[in-house]
């Protein structure tokens, strides 16, 4: 690796640092914009949830590769705790809310419209 | 109140336009890194794609695609754990071979070009193409068939490299490390292993070439690995570092990642991790190109066709039903074969009355082994080979 991209490498997880450091700060400040608390009506869990994903996950990956899952609770949450893990900047007070999010809108139940996974679950029967 | 609230909202939306410029800043690199290798010359990728993931960059061939003996370099599909490496990193790329070996060694592309060259067809697949297929759902990229290509490789055998190096007496596998990283440093590394074995196979390959053109970007330019009928998560792209060690690799991808269990499981159950092994081997399977889901085509001759694959061994027979299975009819198999390449299909349907039809199909190859009508379930959505299955409406 030549020491420019070392050095960018350098620079840009530094700035992460910070931005991570001032997020958290902001967000102190401002408690109101807490997602600990519990939202008011569905459609604001959707609004908040979206907001919500697309602040904190898309540091790494498109929200994409989270809108296209169809995961239960127990199977988001080892999702959700594997991303924090590694570093999502995901407050202990925020997973319920995050949890909630993900299983209420991207559960096993949800219809994927006819794509041909769809017509591979209709023919259960060859199982 | 309604001034609290519009407060709250605005200061929300504050904080949100916040992180979403700190997210154009951090992957600035990353888009730099991308325009940068647009100068290239390389062609782009096929706009009519399926974008499975759109950053880092997960792209689906669409399943009329399959239906050509070499996958277009441009529309070959694309899976990426962290995205390509700036091209400045890549600007003295440098091959390191070290560990349990005699002799380090660091080889300059030019280097590497000296030892004899081969060439081999294989198919690449991602471990987990079909994924989306699986029930109960499973986490990870939702594949349906689109994430296998077969091309012709060029490069140099991995083993001669390592014989140059001389295997110490502890060398038991080979693990692999590319130029890509994580956004944050606190994501692990994407490193793997394979066996010595395997990587001293005479067909395992560093390849630089793809289709008789330079290994584009996205397919891990400069140097890739290509391990012939094994799943794509142990051909690690842009590869830099290769260790001789006694043990697997350490790590997620692939102490976590990329393993099955040894027995079929059943959904939900608690798996201990010794009864875990990695993901190796290409299961039998052939996939349905044409006619696409949901077609409606005119009555008289249906042209059925796509491809078939396995691991080791050649695809002998493709069969097809259009009666749930009842009864199976020969396709015709396609003139061009290779070891590791796919096989080409198809069969002509003929004299069909109108109505809705359920297209199976199914492979066997050389070693007995036939498509089943779907794979035991596993946790990772590993290996997906149930028969395809395709419903169309043959109209008046």
């Amino acid at each position: 690796m030549t020491s420019v991209s070392y050095l960018s490498r350098i620079i840009a997880t530094a700035l992460t640092a910070l931005w991570l450091t001032v997020f958290g700060f902001l967000q102190h400040l401002d408690s109101s914009n807490s997602y600990a608390s519990e939202p008011n009506d569905q459609s604001s869990l959707e609004q908040q949830g979206l907001a919500f994903i697309n602040a904190r996950c898309t540091i790494c990956h498109s929200s994409d590769l989270i809108t296209q899952q169809q995961l239960d609770r127990s199977l988001w949450t080892k999702e959700v705790d594997k991303m924090i893990k590694w570093g999502a900047p995901v407050r202990p007070e925020e997973q319920k809310f995050l949890l909630d999010y993900l299983s209420a809108y991207y559960g096993p139940q949800r219809s994927m419209g006819s794509s041909s996974a769809e017509t591979e679950r209709q023919l259960a029967p060859y199982k | 109140m309604p001034y609290e609230h519009a407060s709250r909202l605005s200061r929300r939306e504050f904080l949100l336009r916040l992180a979403g410029g700190t997210i154009v800043f951090l992957t600035a690199e990353e888009i730099w890194s991308l325009a940068s290798w647009a100068q290239t010359g390389e062609r782009p990728t096929d706009p009519e794609f399926i974008t499975r993931v759109n950053r880092p960059q997960d792209l689906e061939s669409p399943p009329q695609w399959l239906t050509s003996w070499l996958t277009p370099n441009n529309r070959f599909f694309v899976r990426s754990h962290f995205g390509p490496p700036s091209p400045s990193s890549l600007k003295d790329w440098q091959l390191h071979v070290e560990g349990d070996v005699k002799q380090r060694l660091t080889l300059s592309f030019s280097d590497l070009k000296a030892f004899e060259e081969v060439t081999l067809h294989a198919v690449v697949q991602c471990a987990g193409n079909g994924r989306a297929f699986f029930r109960p759902k499973v986490p990870g990229v939702q594949w349906e068939r689109g994430a296998v290509g077969n091309a012709k490789w060029a490069g140099v055998r991995l083993g001669d490299v390592l014989k140059r190096a001389g295997l110490g007496s502890k060398a038991k596998h080979v693990q692999l490390l590319g130029a890509d990283r994580p956004v944050l440093p606190t994501v692990p590394l994407f490193i793997r292993s394979i066996p010595i074995e395997k990587a001293m196979h005479p067909t395992t390959m560093l390849a630089y070439e793809m289709n008789e053109e330079p290994l584009p970007i996205l397919h891990g330019a400069p140097l890739r690995l290509i391990v012939p009928g094994w799943a794509g998560d142990t051909c690690m792209k842009w590869l830099t570092h290769l260790t001789v060690q006694e043990d697997e690799a350490d790590g997620f991808y692939m102490q976590t990642a990329y393993r099955m269990p040894v027995t079929p499981v059943q959904p939900g159950a608690i798996i201990h991790p010794s009864e875990l092994i990695p993901v190796t081997e290409m299961a039998v399977k052939s996939i349905i190109a044409r006619p696409l889901e949901g077609a409606k085509v005119p009555g008289g001759a249906v042209q059925v066709e796509g491809v078939a694959l396995t691991g080791e061994g050649e695809i002998v027979r493709v069969q097809i039903s259009m009666d749930e299975g009842k009864h199976w009819y020969d396709a015709n198999l396609g003139e061009e074969r290779a070891p590791y390449a796919w096989r080409l299909w198809r069969y002509a349907w003929k004299g069909m009355k109108p109505g809705s039809y359920t297209i199976l199909s199914r492979a066997t190859d050389s070693r007995g082994h036939t498509q089943p009508m779907a794979t035991p379930w596993n946790p990772g959505g590993f290996l997906w080979n149930g028969a395809d299955v395709v419903r169309i409406e043959i109209e008046a």
